[in-house]
């Protein structure tokens, strides 16, 4: 598995964050590395017919019935937002002209 | 009076009840401690009208007959829980003036029982690290060496209980970060089976790994903080409804006749108090059971794929548009990229490009699902073990603290400092670090016995 610098951009993007472009070199080379390595472990013929583990938990998933249980909070919502909210609104900067 | 911090939390348990002082003065004492050993920074954020509030509301409690298990302990939390009214951080600068209109149900649990809250502890950012060097708020530095890191990521609350400026205190942990500390720290430190404590209002870093715990100077002080924390919660998915049983019941410090398994992966490098440790215990009547873990080694790269995988995932929230701190921009997208640029440290915003790839198809179909399927042989080498003996036995972190300076230059990358660690995390197992740096996990749920073994594992020193 090879990752360049312009993958490691790209995924840079996606989490949108940005990587300066020598770090990006770096971490393309590291990770390429690791990538190897790992997946050499990871083709393990011991791997086949074994179910993935997603979580420890041995317990049926909880579901609750799709009832409001709470809510009618806007105050509480809305305490911790960024400059320019209103009492009703958060705000972010304008998307359409 | 006598310095009432010197006191175990079981110590003062025992005093408050006995009226021997009040909430409020042992408050006091340890507010005044931190101030001295604020040089430290174990605490990002201190409480202390707060505490002095809660203190009072307990001694009339307590004055009223209603006194809970842990009425009037003054205890610490980790930055990762969410308190409602006090700013809680994840130590990063995105949530550096965050305060939740809404409590954890741990530490709500923890008040129920009467704690009294110091004030929020330093961790590594989004508790990714072992020495708390990530953190937004500077690094803690560890009390028996102030040149040395405290370990982590819950670094800041094992060195507030090991320099006694908290009666103990709260952890999480994802790949040892409660063990890790305490090592570091030599204090005990224990993380029950994942669905005992409810995840509900703690920060999430990697939510199939994340689990809550404590820490303290003894297994006693670990047995009372956690047992009110444990039990069914509705608000997480995965919360047990198992019954919880008495863990201060089981610390009878009788394990004559117990088969204490030792994996020959664990022991390749051990401490100095090791071989003692083992004599004592013999002369405490275990059987030792030589173990084999095989795919031990394969813990740290399972670690990697999917803690970041997951990780990736759960920091998709903070975008500055609905709390924490903002960094404007033109457009939408160019405010989310200014303020997870400037809100997130290196640390975290490398492992979420990474994480990205493990979440992409290519990455998920060949790295993440194998990776799980690894983590199925890992539990299976857990299973193996336990038909031959009741815990396991080992050294927790085999290492001494290192520097702050060898932190700054990757000295947590160094394989001895989490392997024995890590493959308890992957599956969920109980365990727990005694202050003398050795460790003890259980079976799944079987919480109880890894206390009732580790009291007597102190004993050794």
């Amino acid at each position: 598995m090879n990752i360049d610098k312009k993958t490691i951009q790209e995924m840079a993007f996606w989490v949108r964050v940005r990587i300066p472009d020598d770090e990006a070199e770096v971490m393309a080379k590291d990770f390429t590395e690791t990538l190897t390595w790992m997946g050499e472990r990871l083709k393990s013929p011991e791997l086949q017919n074994v179910p993935p583990m997603v979580s420890p938990f041995d317990e049926p998933i909880l579901i609750r019935k799709d009832e409001v249980t709470d809510g009618d909070k806007r105050e509480a919502v809305l305490k911790n937002a960024p400059e320019g909210a209103t009492d009703e609104f958060f705000a972010v900067p304008k998307m359409v002209e | 009076m006598t310095d009432l911090t010197n006191l175990t939390l079981s110590e003062t348990v025992k005093g408050l009840e006995n009226k021997e002082f009040s909430s409020v003065e042992v408050t006091k004492a340890y507010l005044d401690k931190m101030e001295q050993l604020r040089r430290l920074n174990a605490y990002i954020t201190e409480t202390p009208d707060v505490a002095l509030k809660m203190a009072a509301d307990s001694d009339k409690r307590r004055a009223e007959g209603k006194a809970g298990s842990l009425e009037g302990v003054p205890m610490a939390i980790k930055d990762m829980f969410c308190t409602k009214g006090i700013r809680t951080t994840a130590a990063s600068r995105i949530l550096s003036n965050f305060v939740p209109e809404f409590e954890a149900t741990t530490t709500q649990r923890l008040w129920n029982a009467g704690a009294v809250c110091l004030g929020k502890t330093n961790t590594d950012e989004f508790a990714m690290g072992s020495s708390t060097i990530t953190s937004y708020f500077g690094v803690t530095h560890n009390p028996h060496d102030e040149n040395r890191v405290p370990g982590g990521s819950s670094g800041g609350s094992a060195a507030a209980v090991a320099a006694h400026m908290c009666a103990g205190a709260t952890g999480t942990e994802t790949g040892g970060s409660i063990r890790h500390p305490a090592s570091f720290c030599q204090i005990t430190g224990f993380k029950p089976t994942y669905g005992r404590c409810s995840r509900y209002g703690v920060i999430a870093y990697a939510s199939s790994l994340d689990e809550p715990g404590v820490l303290g100077r003894s297994v006693e002080d670990c047995a009372r903080m956690i047992q009110p924390m444990m039990g069914f919660d509705e608000k997480d998915s995965t919360s047990s409804h198992r019954e919880v049983p008495d863990m201060l019941a089981a610390l009878d410090k009788n394990i004559k006749g117990m088969k204490l398994g030792i994996p020959k992966q664990y022991t390749e490098l051990v401490p100095d108090n090791w071989e003692p440790a083992l004599e004592f215990l013999k002369s405490e009547g275990v059987e030792f059971v030589d173990i084999d873990m095989p795919h031990t080694e394969e813990a740290g790269m399972v670690y990697y794929v999917i803690s970041q995988g997951e990780a990736t995932t759960n920091l998709a929230r903070y975008d500055g548009a609905r709390y924490g701190v903002r960094e404007e921009g033109k457009t939408l997208d160019e405010m989310y990229m200014n303020t997870r640029m400037e809100g997130f440290g290196q640390e975290v915003r490398n492992r979420m490009i990474l994480g990205t790839f493990f979440t992409s198809a290519k990455g998920y179909n060949d790295y993440f699902v194998p990776a799980q399927k690894m983590r199925t042989l890992i539990k299976q080498d857990f299973d193996k073990a336990f038909e031959k003996c009741d815990v396991l036995f080992s050294p927790a972190v085999p290492i001494k603290p290192f520097t702050i300076e060898e932190a700054k230059h990757g000295a947590a990358k160094g394989r001895f400092n989490d392997n024995y660690l890590m493959p308890s995390c992957l599956t969920g197992v109980p365990a727990g670090c005694a202050n003398n740096g050795l460790q003890v996990i259980g079976r799944m749920w079987d919480d109880a016995t890894v206390l009732k073994v580790l009291q007597v594992v102190e004993m050794s020193k």
